[in-house]
């Protein structure tokens, strides 16, 4: 801990140092009588000045929270001999808010009993956060120095975002070979109905159908489409982004990824990430609920880096995108590095579906009217983009703020279905 | 209220309001307003020109000791306290319920202290233990002692001050 002499301490040791010697220039023990309190308060302050024996602890009630949840934070302080007068002060990070509970907070720590400060922070952002960094203030009794120190006290706080619930996802073309939810292109052991065919020696009874074999006079056997998984590797753009206040683009994909990789881990699909951005950053696909906690705080890193280098699909090791995976691309389209690399994946032939995060609502058209054309002309600029992706067989929607997830995806089914059924 | 109090007391004790006890008065006041304002290194020069008041009273007038001056020790100590703890509060720091009223029992009895400590000085100063140059000269040093003293203790080994 650092110590300060507080202004008190100069003014009273000057007021009692003049008082004094006024006293003996006029012979006037009046004025001495006025002087010595102040000396007297000195000479008291400066004897019991001690540095403050204090320890604090920091303690969050949990680590992981969602966008909008409550976390409670409680600082402990603790001293043997007791503080007069202590200011905590803990740095709430950007992203988070005191809802409940006074920060900074003055008050006294008896001897021997610890006190504590209970604050409620409400995460309106998601992110990877570390709370703990705790500015302390102590006064001593007579408020003549003041101790101060900056403690590290780290608890990593983890706020997931808040994803919209996918009752619809966008199915692969093609799936893998192990089981799952997603129903398979080809026929074999399942449960969904595909064709009949005529029978053939070696066919299991149970899967005769006896109406159409009755109908024809011969007979005729049930064939199903079997339940398989599928690889699901989310794109996300991290390039740049479109912000207005405290949202932009970037948050909308983060937002939306996280949706759409539990919708499919719910599905039993292996998920997979690719962050394609400043920073190039890939999980490979795999199953289950840590493969979800694993993508899910990979997604919390992501931020948008400047970087000018041309960044092609090459970076990315062959296994993070399998071949037959379906890739769902959430982009603004605001960078040529990342439309570049789509339009080749889909050349490699990916099952690719791009949700446009749309950077619109998050520009202002302009006050004036060279402003309001140049405006006008990035929108058509962009929907030369989406006509390159559809051009190409990519099945590609525009999603803007506020509209639910939900809605673009049920488009780019819609178009998939087309394109499929010519 | 305190401090107008003080100021007038020494103006109302002098027969006509000599000029010097009212130069005293109106910087006092004058320079006590900034403090509560905010700006507290006005405030000792406010404190130093009430006591200078209080003096020049005595300068001017002469006579017994007056015994109500550890009355307006006592108030002058509790004026200093008070417009620090008036800057105190106006830190962003909330006070915890029940931390004022500690403080104001403190000024209380830091008012009381005051009172005995003045009173006592008083009362050693009616002891009479003879003069000369030899006293004077104990008296000079010891204050200058005491200015030494304080100043070691006011320097600091601060590096930076946080912001709260």
């Amino acid at each position: 801990m650092t110590r300060a002499a507080t202004p008190k301490l100069g003014a009273y040791a000057g007021l009692a140092a003049l008082g004094l010697l006024a006293g003996l220039v006029l012979g006037r023990p009046e004025v001495v009588a006025l002087a010595a309190p102040f000396a007297l308060v000195v000479c008291l302050g400066a004897l019991a000045a001690r540095r403050p024996d204090l320890e604090v602890a920091v303690e969050l009630d949990r680590e992981r929270a969602l966008e909008g949840d409550e976390i409670g934070v409680r600082i402990d302080l603790d001293s043997v001999r007791g503080l007069t007068e202590v200011e905590v002060k803990l740095e709430v990070p950007s992203g988070l808010r005191v809802v409940e509970g006074e920060n900074p907070v003055a008050l006294r720590v008896p001897p021997n009993r610890p006190a504590s400060v209970v604050l409620k922070l409400r995460s309106e952002h998601w992110g990877a956060y570390v709370v703990g960094e705790v500015a302390i203030r102590a006064r001593d009794v007579f408020g003549l120095f003041v101790h101060e120190e900056e403690l590290e006290l780290p608890r990593p706080l983890k706020v997931y975002p808040r994803a919209e619930t996918l009752r619809n996802l966008i199915r692969p073309l093609e799936t893998q070979v192990f089981s799952g939810n997603q129903v398979a292109r080809v026929k074999g052991e399942g449960i969904e109905f595909a064709d009949l065919r005529p029978f053939t020696p070696g066919d299991r009874i149970r899967r005769i159908n006896w109406r159409a074999s009755a109908r024809r006079g011969e007979l005729w056997v049930n064939e199903h489409h079997p339940e398989r998984n599928a690889d699901v590797v989310v794109f996300l753009d991290s390039f740049t982004e479109a912000r207005r206040g405290p949202e932009s683009s970037l948050d909308q994909s983060v937002r939306a990824a996280a949706g759409l990789l539990a919708g499919y881990v719910g599905l039993r699909d292996r998920v997979g990430f690719v962050g394609f951005g400043g920073i190039v950053r890939w999980l490979r696909p795999a199953s289950g609920m840590n493969q979800l906690y694993r993508v899910v705080d990979a997604l919390l890193d992501t931020e948008i880096t400047l970087n000018y280098a041309w960044k092609g699909i090459d970076l990315i090791p062959p296994g993070v995108l399998p071949p037959q995976a379906l890739v769902v691309a959430l982009t603004p389209l605001l960078d040529d590095r990342s439309v570049t690399a789509l339009l080749d994946l889909r050349a490699r032939g990916f099952d690719l579906a791009v949700v446009d995060v749309s950077p619109v609502p998050y520009a202002d058209p302009g006050p004036n009217e060279v402003d309001q054309l140049a405006y006008r002309l990035w929108q058509l600029q962009r929907e030369v983009i989406r006509a390159r992706y559809e051009g190409v067989g990519v099945s590609i929607v525009e999603w803007r703020e506020g509209t639910p997830l939900v809605a673009a995806l049920e488009e780019v089914i819609a178009f998939r279905r087309r394109v499929r059924h010519g | 209220m305190l401090a107008a109090g003080l100021a007038a007391y020494p103006a109302a004790s002098t027969e006509g309001l000599s000029r010097l006890v009212a130069v005293g008065a109106v910087l006092g006041m004058g320079l006590l307003l900034p403090a509560l304002a905010g700006a507290v290194s006005a405030l000792p020069w406010a404190l130093a020109a009430l006591g200078g008041e209080y003096a020049a009273l005595f300068a001017l007038r002469g006579g017994d000791v007056d015994t109500r001056a550890p009355v307006y020790a006592a108030a002058l100590l509790v004026v200093a306290e008070l417009v620090y703890w008036a800057h105190d509060r106006q830190s962003t720091a909330v006070p915890a319920p029940g931390l004022d009223v500690r403080r104001f029992f403190g000024v209380l009895l830091f008012a009381v202290g005051a009172l005995a400590t003045g009173a006592l000085v008083l009362g050693i100063s009616s002891i009479s233990l003879g003069g000369g140059v030899g006293l004077e000269a104990l008296g000079v040093a010891g204050a200058v002692a005491l200015i030494i003293l304080l100043a070691a203790l006011i320097r600091t080994d601060r590096d930076e001050q946080p912001e709260i």
